[in-house]
């Protein structure tokens, strides 16, 4: 190991300036953003009880973390977030705070045939495509969410490759199947969207797939694909 | 001059080994490149990293994209600008102007492609500009073979110590909202680790297959041992950091195995050469004493 510069110097003093300023940039802009830790709902007399019955022990670190996150991390970063858009490195990510209350497949069907399911080896037409961690949030959110900005771009893509691969197809339909996690729950239908030809114009379906009125399909035309501003 | 900003100026005047830091570049950008050329051979670049009118698979943009106006191949363009910094970062060739080149097209890519922009992409982007602050460019560089340049051997150690920072903060927050999510630390119902890791859409186990029914209490035990380890990730700063480390291997690796989460294990993995260090160091001692590479390269 070399000696570090005498604390003194010039160098010294520069080096400290630029570490302390990186190490303020990073530590504020880039890191975790603890969705759903918001003070206001943790404030309450009820919202304390419920966080002592959940963190047990630790739930004074949480109480800390709270507050660090709402009074320190989360204003600073909101004054850097232009600046780290450049770079994006706004830390946002959920970290798997739980796993999902129902089990939720994505499944599609061509003339009434599946053809594709989330983790069916047999049932595998697209699962390469879709399995990549850049596709895969598209099924997950179809799965969970009736509507979606990005059912638009999806349904488009898996109707574009139905058409190649299913020349003779008369009908799609991507649905939604959630079970139950009951022992002996059969899963269901939640929500999904079909189109037919010759036109395919894409139609929403609800619960065990049934086509859903239209006032609710024309609820559809005000999610528009378009731009976003956030970090 | 304060006690404070002396102590402070010393801290940022420690010199370290540069060798974990080179490791982790190098380790990070392999990990980008894999997981790049893996989205191509699903043959989902097009769509991914197009604008809606183009065909592209998302249905919204970030704003903060740069080259709405640039034509259909723009996305294809910035892919490739990834990729071939990520290999000159990989390489040692001008890797600290290519670390910065490549996340630039890279931050580009996720505002053009927001879904498919994880956490570990923004984690990923953080560690290699951090980076830049050390001369982890300068060991392990194709660059000092060429150009007969002697390899740095040491760096400012302040950047370990963000990273260790860095990687502490991130486990704590997964431990916090655990907690606050809740349910962890509970006997009844299914265990959260069972949850996640039997969730078709991002994980293996099947859910229908009885066994893991009856490993419940496995599952409960691992998972409150998981958000103990995550919560206690302020270890990451003490000289224990390599023994915490262990088990954030193992979990990585746990996670790798069980779930569809990409380049995320090995995104977090990247970053533990730092974290090993001290049993690292030694391994790699007796490596380049064996090769006889020496100083170099």
């Amino acid at each position: 190991m070399s000696s570090p510069d005498p604390p003194s110097s010039r160098t010294a003093h520069f080096r400290g300036v630029l570490a302390l300023l990186a190490v303020f940039f990073f530590l504020c802009a880039g890191t975790p953003g603890m969705r759903g830790l918001s003070e206001k709902r943790h404030a309450s007399d009820e919202g304390r009880a419920k966080i002592r019955q959940k963190a047990g022990l630790l739930a004074p670190f949480f109480y800390g973390a709270v507050w660090a996150n709402q009074h320190v991390r989360g204003p600073i970063s909101r004054k850097l977030g232009k600046f780290q858009s450049v770079f994006r490195i706004a830390q946002s990510w959920g970290l798997y705070g739980s796993g999902p209350d129902t089990v939720r497949h994505l499944v599609i069907e061509v003339d009434g045939q599946r053809v594709y399911r989330t983790n069916d080896s047999e049932l595998d037409w697209l699962s390469l495509e879709l399995s990549h961690r850049k596709v895969r949030p598209m099924p997950e959110t179809m799965a969970k969410k009736l509507r979606a900005y990005n059912w638009s771009g999806f349904s488009r893509f898996v109707l574009e490759r139905a058409r190649v691969d299913f020349p003779d197809a008369h009908e799609l339909r991507i649905l939604a199947e959630w079970q139950s996690r009951e022992p002996d729950a059969r899963p269901r239908i939640h929500h999904g969207r079909r189109a037919r030809g010759p036109d395919w114009t894409w139609e929403l379906l609800g619960k065990d797939g049934a086509l859903l009125p239209p006032e609710e399909q024309a609820k559809e035309a005000e999610i528009d694909p378009g731009l976003e501003d956030a970090p | 001059m304060s006690r404070l900003w002396s102590w402070w100026l010393r801290r940022t005047g420690r010199q370290v080994d540069v060798r974990p830091l080179a490791l982790t570049r190098i380790c990070l950008a392999i990990v980008v490149i894999a997981d790049l050329l893996w989205l191509a051979r699903v043959g989902m670049v097009q769509r991914a990293f197009s604008l809606y009118e183009h065909g592209g698979l998302a249905g919204f943009h970030r704003s903060t994209y740069w080259f709405l106006d640039a034509g259909p191949n723009a996305g294809i363009a910035l892919y490739g600008v990834v990729v071939a910094s990520m290999l000159c970062v990989a390489l040692g060739v001008r890797a600290r102007t290519a670390t910065l080149i490549g996340v630039l097209a890279y931050a580009q890519l996720g505002h053009l492609y927001p879904t498919g922009d994880r956490g570990v992409d923004r984690l990923v982007r953080t560690v290699l500009l951090l980076l830049l602050f050390s001369d982890a460019h300068r060991c392990y560089s194709l660059e000092n073979v060429v150009f007969k340049r002697v390899r740095k051997t040491t760096t400012s150690g302040w950047v370990v110590d963000v990273l260790h920072l860095f990687l502490g903060l991130v486990y704590m927050a997964a431990g916090f909202v655990k907690l606050g999510a809740g349910g962890w630390f509970s006997w009844s119902g299914p265990p959260m680790l069972y949850r996640i890791m039997a969730d078709p859409m991002a994980a293996r186990l099947d859910p229908d297959n009885p066994l893991w029914r009856d490993l419940w209490p496995v599952f409960r035990l691992a998972g409150m041992g998981t958000v103990i380890w995550e919560v206690c990730s302020p270890l990451l700063l003490t000289r224990w950091s390599h023994i915490y480390g262990i088990a954030g291997i193992l979990m990585h690796i746990g996670i790798a195995v069980g779930m569809k989460l990409g380049m995320f294990s090995y995104g977090m993995l990247s970053l533990y050469p730092v974290v090993m260090a001290p049993w690292l160091i030694p391994l790699l001692d007796r490596a380049e004493k064996r090769l006889g590479i020496g100083a170099q390269p």
